[in-house]
């Protein structure tokens, strides 16, 4: 955190390439936090090389209230749902125009072993509650932290993450 | 004490050591899923940040943002806008002819008897007025975020019932806070 204090003032007083050590020093943490949001390797990077721009274009307004690395994930969060978002509305048909995948689907839930089972479990939760789950199981991330990267309450992340844990216990039962 | 409350706790106690068992596994079966995540290595990385450096030293020099008034102003005006909304809902509440306030009784019960508000724990409940139970009641809805308008909206709290609340307390209790 002190480090991070260090390279942070030091951006802002004019030595732009004491970002770098910001970058190498979170950049899996980042990439692997979009991977998990949005599945996709390409996206993920773009997200990340997004997130550390934003972050350094908003550097001044850093107060250091959090520490770097929540505010940084914060960010890419928010750029994931953004993405998550756009995909949603890209994706959504008309149910009358459904090509049997929903069939195929419940096929292979009943054939499907229970490691495939459990990731279209987490697939299948609300969003908010995917988020917290990947923040709590992924990041380690205590909850209050969650609660500041997702804008939210302590007590509210706490709620879904039980919701979340309930419905994943009782889908791959 | 009889030995059937005994056994009936020793039942509940296993109950919860079996769910958290459930639970512990759960989470490493969840923990394994992640394991499935390709690394793209090295080479990938230095490569992103290259890209990174590379679009930062285009960006124009970013400088600490002074505060401005606004910074100091804005939280003495939320604090204004707290104060006047729990005025009005405080008049509100004495205004409203008397109604649910025993409702509540139940429910408060439970959350004496379960811990959640200790500053108040023998507090004699029976003995309240209607408009003390109310207060109670509502300083209590404030507390534990489940008057709907601060939490997330897909939390069913403000539907659920005097029984599944008391579930709620005690895991949130038991196990989520724990976790913390």
């Amino acid at each position: 955190m002190e480090e991070d204090r260090k390279y942070i003032e030091a951006v802002l007083a004019g030595r732009q390439a004491a970002f770098e050590p910001l970058v190498e020093k979170y950049q899996r943490s980042v990439f692997f936090t979009a991977l998990r949001f949005l599945k996709n390797q390409e996206e993920a990077d773009d997200i990340t090389q997004k997130a550390f721009l934003r972050a350094y274009q908003a550097l001044g307004s850093f107060r250091f209230e959090s520490s770097f690395k929540t505010w940084l994930t914060t960010i890419a969060v928010n750029l994931c749902k953004n993405v998550v978002r756009g995909q949603r509305i890209m994706v959504e048909v008309p149910e009358t125009l459904s090509d049997g995948s929903v069939e195929r689907r419940k096929e292979e839930e009943e054939t499907g072993d229970r490691k495939s089972q459990l990731k279209k479990a987490l697939e299948n939760l609300p969003e908010r509650q995917k988020e917290v789950v990947m923040l709590r199981i992924y990041e380690e991330m205590p909850f209050k932290k969650i609660a500041e990267v997702l804008e939210s309450t302590e007590t509210a992340v706490k709620v879904n993450f039980h919701h979340a844990m309930k419905s994943l216990k009782e889908w791959i039962q | 004490m009889k030995p059937e409350f005994w056994n009936q706790q020793k039942q509940q106690i296993m109950e919860s050591i079996r769910d958290l068992n459930e639970y512990g596994a759960l989470i490493e079966e969840l923990k394994a899923l992640d394991s499935g995540l390709q690394d793209p290595g090295e080479l990938f990385f230095a490569r992103e940040r290259r890209a990174i450096m590379k679009q930062i030293a285009e960006e124009p020099q970013t400088t600490k943002i002074t505060r401005s008034w606004q910074y100091f102003a804005k939280p003495l005006l939320a604090m204004a806008a707290v104060l006047i909304l729990a005025l009005t809902l405080q008049f509100d509440f004495f205004n409203r002819p008397g109604g649910n306030q025993r409702e509540w009784l139940a429910t408060l019960q439970t959350l004496q008897e379960t811990g959640w508000f200790e500053e108040d724990r023998d507090l004699p409940l029976e003995e309240l007025s209607d408009q003390e139970l109310d207060k109670l009641a509502y300083n209590l809805a404030g507390k534990i975020d489940f008057s709907g308008s601060t939490v997330d909206e897909d939390l069913d709290l403000p539907d659920l019932q005097d029984d599944e609340l008391d579930v709620y307390i005690k895991f949130l209790e038991t196990k989520v806070g724990r976790g913390t």
